[in-house]
């Protein structure tokens, strides 16, 4: 799920993008014309008034445009790379209408439900005669979009008279959606779909229609309502195809409609599944929330006879439940979609939650507070996603780090060592007003986010630590999200948690979105999620922090890298240099040397005054021989002096430099001269020795 | 009719929190609150006969956590940009928010310019028209309020509750179906709960 919003699309991406402009101002269609025709495929295109009304983004347009993979016939994609394949979409249990038998009471309650909410769209609008293959091209190209929008017009009066409209809810997008892989944005208004795959449901069909196919409708149709027939048909029937794929597919996907068909098949089919969920059953948890689906029931329906609970157990257990664990096998085995799974799996539970709300609704006519049945969808879909997301718990977080991995971020776990020392008073808190026992208790409870499996539990950890932050706020003024992002930002820190990061991510994509985004606990999540946003691209003016003291955490991290970098540096000088340690020492012996020297000289030097003083009457001679000498040895001196001058000019730069700071040319520079140096001194000693 | 979000904005100190609460406080009849949290706030306004649910969130106004905020932005109907009347830089500053609120939801939302501590009025700082021109020139409605005795928070609040209702409804497509059913159900959430806890308390009794 993209971070951006539709209109944050838009803007970046109006002007570079000429297919979402193409479609846009319906000028020049070339783009999208030669997009859709490189695959003669499906086509959906958006209503006319929807391009108006809603804001046309190019991934709307990718998630409603469906491509028919050259290769495999039966899978599909759409334009932003959702894979999805019918097949799939059959086998994983759903369509299967036999199981769900729907009483006419309430296909007509649902009938009248659909009337008065005026939710029902003109879905489908079939090309008759479909295109063949190569057609589309032309077709497309021949018009231009508003012209291809007028003539579904003429689809549809053909349609009618034909009766191959067909009325779908919204629900049956999302149906089409999940066999795609797709998320269908809100305020979808398709108009039509170009198939040139001879595709059959209810009432119409082009390509052959197989006997089987009509028997079974005209026996079943009665009793289901519209939308399952749909579902059961969507899907390819087998037709005179050129593609050997199709044969295929279509052959298997027809195998699975005389199961569905043929009691005896059916029963074999659910042992199957059956005993998948016995060898998924000792995992006792799994078995516990099994049971707790279907207390839903007895609860819902107190003071009914106990053959009625026992009747929804056990359509629960031979019909969903293997629905549910065939859903779960095939995503753990087959789906990679890392970006989609959250809403794949979204989805199935929101359709799944329907079928078995269906089934408590049996009962609802009798039952005026129909309230009652609302609170009861979002507690079935809860108990679903608990119930799903732990069984595949391995997979999706596997996907997740897929993602983030992709993303090339640090590893979140890094950041506790790099930025560990920050304190309340960096983030602009006035620890007076905290009381740190609750930060401590909030700390304590959000480590409980890697015990539990499923998202709403993830959730409910945070939310119950953002519980105990709010409470350790001790004044009202300081309360409100100015004090309380501040506080988590520095309880996460506290707490170091090195996976919070995939566990955020974890419940982002895999919790429901509305959920996130209108209720409390989307508050503090969105809190939580943007406090990890800050810490990963912390800089220093978003601290209240002093320079010296930033440079001092963070240099150090920066330091470790460039003591291992000197290190190696040094180890080079080493080779280069004779251990500059021991020439260090050297350097000692000599100064020492010097001091001696020039004590010695201090003695010549009184040597001389004494001997002036005692010998007046030394020659000349002598006088001047110990003249030069005294000269000689103080031009030593200087020299030395000089080089200890020297000493201080080239190593003035260095000397109040830490050592950890230095860079690598700064370092031979410092050796080089060190080398000068002591050839100096050696030089110099050498001739006062002399 | 359904939860509606939205966002307080504005920058730090200027007293976004203080006119959360004293809405929550003033409690005139019909009005039900379902959540209190110090960030977070579920209030039920009546409008004529019709009644909306306002969920608002806080936001977090200092400069350092700028950029965080366009997360919380999303899917709000409304935002509530908050300046302080004494401090013409707060003023100055909504006009960042209003280019990041743009980028993030685009022009559909309601906006509310709301100058709060108008008790202070000697103190004053920011002109009427200074505010009334940006309110204008973005248009949002302008409202003079204070927090501290409450005057206008009232009506501000139910002049966003009417403007907010009357925006879902006209830009309610009729294809949003599955949006408004969703908040319908997650509306009835927390009544529900309650509703049940109700009456397992009557069961005991």
């Amino acid at each position: 799920m993209e971070e951006k919003t539709m209109e944050e699309i838009i803007n970046h991406e109006q002007d570079n993008n000429k297919f979402l402009h193409a479609l846009q101002y319906q000028e020049d269609l070339s783009v999208f014309i030669n997009l859709i025709t490189k695959y003669e495929a499906i086509v959906a295109l958006p209503k006319i008034e929807t391009i108006q009304k809603i804001p046309l983004t190019r991934q709307f347009i990718e998630t409603h445009i469906l491509i028919r993979k050259k290769d495999d016939l039966r899978k599909f994609m759409t334009l932003n790379g959702a894979v999805g394949t019918i097949q799939q979409f059959v086998s994983s249990g759903i369509l299967d209408q036999n199981q769900i038998s729907l009483t006419k009471k309430e296909t007509e309650e649902k009938k009248t439900q659909n009337e008065k909410n005026k939710k029902k769209i003109t879905f489908l609008q079939l090309l008759d005669p479909p295109p063949k293959e190569g057609q589309l091209l032309d077709l497309v190209k021949s018009k231009s979009y508003s012209e291809l929008l007028s003539k579904t017009k003429r689809w549809d009066q053909i349609g009618s008279k034909k009766q191959n409209k067909f009325e779908i809810e919204q629900d049956d997008i999302l149906v089409i959606a999940r066999a795609t892989g797709v998320l269908v944005r809100e305020n979808v208004g398709i108009n039509i779909i170009i198939l040139n795959q001879p595709f059959t449901f209810e009432g119409c069909s082009w390509g052959q229609k197989k006997q089987k196919t009509t028997a079974r409708t005209k026996t079943n149709v009665k009793q289901n309502s519209q939308i399952d027939n749909f579902l059961t048909n969507f899907k390819l029937k087998k037709t005179i195809s050129q593609d050997p794929l199709i044969g295929e597919g279509n052959s298997k996907s027809e195998k699975e409609n005389e199961n569905e068909n043929e009691g005896e098949n059916k029963n074999k089919n659910e042992n199957e599944n059956e005993n998948n969920d016995n060898e998924n059953e000792n995992d006792t948890k799994n078995g516990f929330k099994q049971r707790k689906i279907e207390d839903l029931y007895s609860q819902f329906n107190k003071g009914k006879n106990e053959n009625e609970n026992n009747h929804f157990k056990q359509i629960y257990n031979n019909i969903f439940l293997p629905q549910i664990n065939k859903f779960i096998n095939d995503f753990i085995e087959a789906f990679q979609d890392s970006k989609r799974a959250g809403e794949y799996i979204q989805n199935f539970i929101s359709l799944m939650t329907k079928k078995i709300v269906s089934h408590f609704n049996q009962d609802a006519n009798k039952i005026s507070n129909k309230s009652k049945y609302k609170n009861l969808n979002i507690l079935i879909s809860e108990q679903l996603e608990e119930f799903i997301m732990e069984k595949v718990y391995d997979k999706s977080i596997d996907l997740i780090k897929l993602d983030l991995n992709e993303k090339n971020t640090l590893p979140f776990s890094d950041l506790f060592q790099k930025l560990g020392w920050i304190k309340l008073e960096h983030l602009g808190i006035d620890s007076n007003f905290i009381n740190m026992d609750f930060i401590n208790e909030a700390c304590a409870k959000l480590q409980n986010i890697d015990l539990v499996k499923a998202p709403n539990q993830k959730l409910l950890c945070l939310m119950d630590s953002c519980k105990s932050i709010s409470k350790s706020v001790i004044s009202i003024e300081q309360s409100g999200n100015d004090t309380f992002l501040p506080l988590i930002i520095y309880t996460i820190l506290q707490s170091k948690i090195g996976n919070l990061k995939l566990n955020i991510e974890y419940i982002y994509k895999y919790r429901k979105h509305e959920t996130i985004n209108f209720s409390e606990s989307g508050l503090y999540f969105l809190n939580f999620r943007s406090a990890i946003n800050f810490l990963e691209n912390l800089t220093i003016d978003k601290l209240v922090v002093e320079e010296q003291i930033w440079d001092k955490y963070m240099m150090t991290n920066k330091k470790n890298v460039l003591i291992d970098h000197q290190e190696t540096i040094k180890n080079e000088n080493n080779i280069l240099m004779d251990h500059p340690e021991t020439i260090k020492n050297d350097n000692d012996l000599l100064i020492d040397d010097l001091e001696t020297s020039t004590n010695e000289n201090n003695i010549l030097m009184d040597n001389l005054e004494t001997s002036t003083n005692e010998s007046i009457l030394i020659d000349d001679q002598d006088d001047n021989s110990e003249e030069i000498a005294i000269s000689l040895n103080e031009k030593n001196i200087e020299q030395v002096k000089n080089t200890q001058n020297t000493e201080k000019k080239n190593f003035g730069k260095f000397l109040n430099k830490d050592i950890n700071e230095l860079s690598l040319n700064e370092i031979k520079e410092f050796v080089e001269e060190y080398k000068c140096l002591y050839l100096e001194y050696f030089k110099a000693i050498q001739t006062v020795k002399k | 009719m359904k939860k509606q979000k939205v966002v307080l904005l504005g920058k730090g100190r200027v007293g976004k929190t203080s006119i959360f609460k004293r809405f929550l406080q003033n409690e005139f009849h019909d009005n039900e609150v379902t959540t209190i949290q110090p960030q977070y706030l579920e209030k039920q306004v009546k409008v004529n006969t019709e009644k909306v649910t306002l969920s608002i969130w806080d936001t977090a106004g200092q400069e350092r956590f700028r950029g965080l905020n366009p997360l919380f932005y999303r899917n709000s109907k409304a935002a509530i940009m908050v300046y302080d009347i004494t401090d013409q830089e707060s003023l100055d500053s909504l006009e960042d928010w209003l280019a990041e609120l743009k980028n993030q939801v685009g022009h559909k939302i309601v906006l509310m310019i709301v100058g709060n501590k108008s008790d202070l009025k000697k103190k004053r700082q920011v002109s009427i028209e200074d505010a009334e021109n940006l309110a204008k020139k973005v248009g949002a409605q302008h409202f003079c309020v204070s927090a501290k005795t409450g005057e206008n928070i009232d009506e501000m609040f139910h002049e966003l509750a009417k403007r907010v209702m009357k925006f879902v409804k006209e830009n309610k497509t009729p294809l949003n179906t599955t949006k408004s059913r969703r908040n319908f159900a997650l509306v009835n959430e927390d009544v529900e709960t309650k509703k049940k806890k109700k009456k397992n308390n009557d069961g005991c009794c």
